[in-house]
């Protein structure tokens, strides 16, 4: 060991992608980035990878189902374009099929192998034509977002990430895998289409779309089918939510007809319109007809959930989260369970049985694939190791490695593990799991300044996989503290409870965690905490800013300040029907509204905002930083940080990134 | 002879700034035009032979350089700015080469200057320049503060404009102006002597800005920002000899107003423009102080009848940019140019005997800048209702030479007759001025739907002068109502009140000129709809609220929900007028919810468009989606819409880019045309 993890690792890590395990060749094909260079690697069990492509802009490496051609995305003078190659002859150069005008995204095979399924955005009227023809160079784009102004009639004119609503929107296209056809466009509507696969058939198409959803239900979206030649469209789904926002499970076409398809438990109609409000979710089995639709999981003690919102698992990238078993009978699936990624089983026929769980809390699970016989192509990785691909057998439980990546780091950088325990809340209503993570090479009886961090929702949840930032933090001397309080999801529905997250039993919960961190780990220097988190974890700091004096030194990142503009200025807009008048509803707003009481707060304050975030919108950082100043000395330790061209996240742009770590540091060094 | 559309709205010009040179052989003026390529404004220095009527326009090698500012100096020389090199650079031509007519290239002339970002402001006097430029903290004393940018600096510079994170420490760290969180850079004063060739940046630890040099060359005086804090853009009175630039504070909590300074002939005062207050009413007077020692001097005596303030910013798109060549010592005279009672016209008071101010040429037009030769013929920006900005020769009876006008495109159009009416108000204390322009075409015994039309502000006024929204909307068929409600400047001290203004004194002034209009017969009362931007916004809403006067309403970039506002927009810190300990931030923003005109939005029954520019940083954006949300969320049933404009900013009808100007009153005119147009309360949908 030669070093300490440090932030411009961010800059030379190594990410990997779209694993799939080739059967044939016993061998793993996965997408690995690193430095602003992507590459197709091969790597066969007990051998070398072997680079079979690079590309600029190499993304979403999809294996036909007969193992003998890989479709992928690649980046030219036209765009990003869909091309496909050879594998038996990977000398061969890749041919580009497509020549779209919009970006190619999501590419997927038809089990026959004759045809490829892609998303690239289209308006209503756009011609065809026009969109299968690049735009030329220097050529005004239809429509510039800093030109065009928007007009806006309803609910849904924005989204974090995306910006104000343009008229193109997500579409679907079918190409043969030969090129012998251009591309043609099957979906058809004012609405976004996406997730979408082949069924059995390879004639049908099965997607996610909110063509059918009220625009005030922002994330709400049904299942569809549609047929590839004739572009007939069926409704599979009514009234009932699939998961598609923020971790978005693509459905599961079965061999013989059917599909699985993962469902929010909202109950008959689908009413919620915020993220924040989700509930657990349970897997169906589709008829072929779509005439009928069975629960095949139900929740157990040791099954909460069939999905998992893991806040910083950080892996699985191009990778499902629902997956058939090679023999056709069993469906493997993820989700939250007391902390960690997990993997399930459960039957494919029947009705509402018990998932059976794969794998313990040793390791964090997020990405699934099927791969050969009993085995699953799996990711995973822990506090300490990086992400790694894995065989996992889909009965035993046992696991073959089969590529670490960042292995050069396991080398040089002695990564801290995390140690985990949990703690009864106040109320005895449950119990409180988290982290400590100490600093890396920590020393024998010394006391070191520790990072609380709240994860964002409240409804994810943390896990102990391997998060670059955290060790960073202890790669420069820093303890963490992280926990899951009332409102994360995977420790059963009573700790889920969303009401709880608000009405500080959460804040509590972290507290009392805090606590007994401190009793736990004497190194842990109770003098020396400060607190931070993002979004729903910036609305804990700002919450506890103004109510205790544990912490030296806060961070709020992403956060949100006053209910009343989130109400209207958050792509996810807030609902002010419970009360009689606007009146009311203002005040009721602002007087239960975080910014409340930011006099009281004594304890440096940096604030830490994209200044495109649509989610929790900007403007409370604005307000937040004027509510501080204005009250409060003016050599009080107030500081406002804005990310231009950054929503509802840390900066990606690299320079920013750095930026946005380092200033962290240097708030948490120099205060705590 | 037709109506005036939004599509003519592309071949407007406007004009800014006037100087002359010393011979009065030339005058010299700066026109904008939006470019019909990318709708940004480009400007070009015109320049009048009054002896001859002949007019030079000076070019760049593209039609995308921009020249401005031209000065005239006493040795023979024309400077100007031109941006041909990328940045403002400071250039200078002979006189002798400004003989001709016609169109005069200005490449051959070098710049003589290259600072990295261009130059804000300059003035040139004898041997001496001084530049207002802007440096970032890190260039400024570095060599690279007098040189361009190398390709790397360059593209280092506009990587952090466009990625570089913002770092605020200070409570005053965005404006509207700047489209948002300042730049970083900080205004700096430069001296340049033209015979050594010597730059000398003047030490000063805040922002210095506005430099003007005296008569003889001998001193600088200039606006500085020595306050941190939510004061730091109050500006202060600065100045110092050009031989030894230590800048010295003159003022103190002056609340220095506009763009302009001016020296008296011997060097010995200096005259400024500043916020006078008093009680609930606010004007802008004229103050004079010494240059090296003592009080200041204010000028004018409000307690006298019919005195008018400095100014008073008439409401027009005649002008483009900042008002600057208002002010002139003539003499023992300060001229200055003031809106009084809807015209702005020209105005002196002495320096010796202070208080009454004197009337020097009045009449049915709006001045923007003056100058007054050495043979003491007057040239100025004039306009009037019909006519937009024109370069003018003034006589003292008020009537006019053109020298050049730049729109004579305008004598094709069929303009609406604006009818001017005094109209007491309800409680009898003052007379509201009104104004009420016919639809085009006009036909007399027809009723036809109206559109009142309020100001911003409050504290701004409407002028005889052309505005193109106003008869726009006439040309669609629509009379247009719009007047000078309590709260307005231009009606002296005790008109200008901003209890007045918020509250009901204005509304019922808005609704006697409503009363006074239908009783023209020309109007229908049952076809009226509203709109404003800004505080004409906030009234909006309010009047949409609280009566069932309106069928449709327009809100331009909108003020309604103070709770919100708060950090959002860039005004309003309660550190500026309390101790930090004593602010509750939970109270304020409580007492804020309770007195906001959003409260009522569970009253509006009208269709209501809403139209906002995405940087708007004085009434924040998020102001008109709390309208949209809350109305559409609860109100389905009523009409909204709201159109965002993306990078504009508060002056996007003013200023922004020209289709955004256009579909900004377009997307007004289409609205009042679907839901006013219609003959009976319950017909169908016009078009």
């Amino acid at each position: 060991m030669t070093r300490h993890a440090a932030f411009p690792d961010f800059l030379t890590r190594e990410t990997v992608a779209s694993p799939a395990y080739l059967s044939t060749l016993s061998a793993l094909l996965f997408l690995r980035s690193q430095e602003g260079k992507s590459e197709i690697v091969l790597k066969k069990e007990g051998e070398t990878p072997r680079v079979l492509l690079s590309l600029p802009g190499l993304s979403s490496p999809v294996v036909s189902p007969d193992e003998k051609r890989l479709a992928f995305l690649a980046v030219s003078e036209t765009g990003r374009q869909l091309y496909v190659m050879d594998l038996l002859q990977p000398q061969t150069a890749p041919v580009c099929i497509t020549s779209m005008r919009h970006p190619v995204m999501d590419p997927q095979w038809s089990p026959d192998g004759k045809w490829l399924l892609f998303t690239s955005p289209a308006a209503e009227e756009d011609d065809e034509q026009w969109l299968l023809t690049p735009a030329s160079p220097g050529e005004r784009p239809a429509w510039d977002p800093a030109l065009d102004p928007v007009a806006i009639t309803d609910f849904g004119y924005k989204f974090d990430g995306l910006g104000f609503a343009r008229p193109s929107v997500l579409q679907l296209w079918v190409v043969p895998a030969d090129a012998s056809q251009k591309p043609h466009r099957i979906s058809h509507g004012p609405a976004n289409f996406m997730h979408a696969l082949f069924a059995a058939d390879s004639r049908h198409v099965i997607c996610e779309s909110n063509l059918y959803c009220d625009k005030k239900e922002s994330i709400a979206m049904d299942v569809l089918s549609i047929d590839r030649e004739t572009g007939e469209m069926t409704r599979i789904t009514r009234d009932k939510m699939v998961v598609s926002y923020p971790n978005p499970v693509r459905p599961l076409a079965l061999p013989g007809g059917g599909y699985v398809i993962g469902i929010l438990d909202y109950g008959e109609k689908s009413t919620h319109t915020n993220e924040a409000g989700y509930p657990a979710c349970t897997l169906y089995r589709v008829s072929g007809d779509a005439s009928t639709l069975t629960p095949i999981t139900r929740q157990t003690p040791d099954c909460f959930d069939t999905v998992q919102f893991a806040y910083n698992a950080g892996i699985g990238a191009g990778m499902e989260k629902v997956q058939l078993s090679s023999d056709g009978t069993s469906v493997f699936f993820l989700a939250g369970y007391m902390g960690q990624g997990t993997v399930y089983c459960v039957p494919l026929a029947g009705e509402s049985q018990a998932p059976v769980r794969l794998t313990d809390s040793a390791w964090c699970y997020n990405g699934l694939r099927t791969a050969a016989g009993p085995w699953l192509l799996a990711s995973r990785a822990a506090s300490d190791t990086p992400e790694q691909y894995v065989l996992l057998h889909g009965e035993t439980g046992e696991v073959r490695v089969l590529y670490q990546s960042s292995e050069a780091w396991l080398r040089e950088i002695p990564f801290s593990r995390a140690s985990d325990f949990s703690v009864p809340t106040l109320d005895g209503e449950s119990r409180v799991h988290g982290w400590v993570l100490p600093p890396q090479e920590m020393e024998e009886g010394k006391k070191y300044p520790c990072i609380v961090y709240v994860h964002g929702g409240p409804h994810p949840f943390y896990t102990d996989s391997f998060d670059l930032e955290m060790q960073c933090f202890a790669g420069a001397g820093f303890g963490l503290i992280f926990c899951n309080p009332r409102g994360s999801s995977g420790y059963g529905d009573r700790h889920r409870n969303m009401a709880r997250a608000f009405d500080g039993s959460a804040y509590t919960d972290i507290l009392q965690f805090v606590h007994e961190a401190g009793r736990r780990f004497s190194w842990i220097d109770m003098d020396r905490l400060g607190l931070t988190g993002g979004s729903y974890g910036g609305y804990m700091t700002n919450y506890a800013a103004t109510r205790c004096s544990l912490f030296r030194a806060y961070i709020t990142q992403r956060s949100t300040v006053n209910a009343l503009i989130s109400y209207a200025s958050s792509d996810m807009q807030g609902s002010s029907a419970d009360f009689p008048s606007y009146g009311e509803f203002m005040d009721h707003e602002v007087e239960h509204s975080e910014i409340v009481g930011m006099e009281k707060v004594s304890a440096p304050f940096l604030i830490l905002h994209g200044m495109d975030d649509l989610r929790c919108p900007v403007e409370g950082a604005h307000q937040l930083f004027v509510a501080l100043k204005d009250s409060h000395a003016p050599d009080f330790p107030v500081k406002l940080v804005l990310y231009p061209h950054t929503a509802h996240n840390q900066p990606t742009e690299k320079r920013q990134q750095q930026h946005y770590y380092r200033t962290m540091l240097e708030w948490f060094k120099a205060y705590l | 002879m037709r109506p005036f559309t939004t599509s003519d709205m592309a071949d407007l010009a406007c004009l800014n700034g006037i100087s002359v040179s010393p011979t009065s052989s030339l005058v010299a003026t700066v026109a904008y035009r939006s470019s019909k390529a990318d709708g940004k404004w480009y400007s070009q220095v015109l320049l009048s032979h009054p002896s001859l009527g002949s007019v030079l326009r000076l070019k760049g090698t593209r039609d995308t350089v921009s020249l401005s500012s031209p000065k005239f100096s006493a040795d023979g020389f024309l400077y100007l700015l031109s941006d041909a090199s990328g940045e403002k650079q400071l250039i200078r031509i002979p006189e002798e080469d400004l003989t001709g007519e016609g169109t005069l290239d200005t490449t051959p002339y070098v710049p003589l200057t290259s600072f990295p970002h261009g130059i804000t402001r300059f003035d040139v006097c004898g041997d001496s320049c001084v530049f207002e430029v802007p440096l970032w903290p890190e260039e400024i004393g570095t060599e690279r503060a007098l040189r361009g940018m190398t390709a790397e600096e360059k593209e280092e510079f506009l990587y952090q404009r466009e990625y570089g994170p913002r770092e605020i420490t200070e409570i005053d760290y965005k404006r509207d102006e700047t489209f948002g969180v300042r730049d970083g850079s900080v205004p700096t004063l430069c001296l340049y002597s033209l015979s050594s060739r010597t730059f000398t940046f003047v030490p000063c630890p805040f922002p210095l800005s506005h430099p003007f040099l005296s008569p003889k060359g001998t001193y600088v005086a200039c606006h500085g920002q020595p306050n941190q804090g939510p004061r730091f853009s109050a500006r202060e009175l600065f100045v110092f000899p050009v031989e030894s630039p230590t800048p010295v504070q003159r003022t103190e909590d002056h609340l220095l107003y506009g763009e302009e300074l001016a020296f008296t002939q011997d060097e010995k005062n200096i005259v400024y423009p500043a916020w006078h207050m008093q009680g609930d009413c606010a004007i802008v007077t004229l103050k004079s102080i010494p240059v090296v020692e003592g009080e200041s001097l204010e000028l004018m005596d409000f307690s006298l009848p019919d005195t008018p303030g400095f100014d008073g910013m008439p409401l027009c798109l005649t002008q483009y940019g900042e008002s600057i060549d208002m002010l002139q010592v003539v003499g023992d005279e300060v001229h200055f140019l003031a809106a009084m009672n809807g015209t702005v016209n020209l105005y002196a008071v002495s320096l010796s005997h202070p208080g009454q101010v004197r009337s020097l040429l009045t009449g049915d037009f709006s001045l923007h800048a003056f100058r007054r030769g050495r043979d003491g013929v007057l040239y100025a920006l004039r306009g009037d209702w019909y006519t937009m900005l024109q370069l003018t020769e003034l006589r003292p009876d008020g009537s006019f030479r053109v020298l050049w006008d730049p729109n004579p495109q305008l004598s094709s159009f069929d303009f609406g007759e604006v009818i001017t009416r005094h109209v007491p108000s309800r409680d009898g204390s003052v007379t509201v001025l009104s104004h009420v322009i016919r639809p085009v075409p006009f036909e007399a015994g027809k009723r036809y739907p109206a559109v009142l039309y309020l100001h911003g502000g409050p504290e701004v006024c409407y002028s005889c002068d052309f505005w193109h929204e106003l008869q726009i909307l006439a040309g669609a068929g629509f009379a247009v109502i719009f007047c000078d409600p309590r709260g307005s400047s231009g009606y002296g001290l005790s008109f200008c009140n901003e209890e007045q203004s918020w509250g009901q004194e204005a509304i019922d002034d808005m609704f006697s000129a409503i009363d006074d209009a239908v009783s023209l017969g020309f109007i229908d009362p049952e076809r009226i709809g509203v709109t404003g931007g800004s505080y004409g916004g906030y009234m909006t809403c309010k009047l949409i609220m609280h009566t069932d006067r309106f069928r449709a309403a327009v809100g331009q970039r909108v003020f309604v929900n103070k709770a919100t506002s708060y950090g959002t927009g860039d005004m309003g810190f309660y550190s500026a007028r309390m101790k930090p300990e004593e602010v509750n931030i939970g109270k304020c923003l409580m007492e804020r919810s309770r007195t906001s005109i959003i409260r009522n939005l569970d009253h509006i029954r009208v269709p209501l468009l809403l139209l906002h520019g995405y940087k708007d940083y004085r009434c924040s954006f998020e102001q008109s989606e709390q309208m949209f949300i809350g109305l559409h969320e609860r109100h389905p049933e009523v009409p909204v819409r709201l159109v965002m404009f993306p990078e504009a900013n508060h002056s996007v009808s003013r200023t922004g880019l020209l289709p955004h100007r256009q579909r900004h009153v377009q997307e007004m005119v289409d609205w009042f045309y679907r839901y006013l147009q219609m003959d009976t309360k319950e017909g169908g949908e016009a078009q």
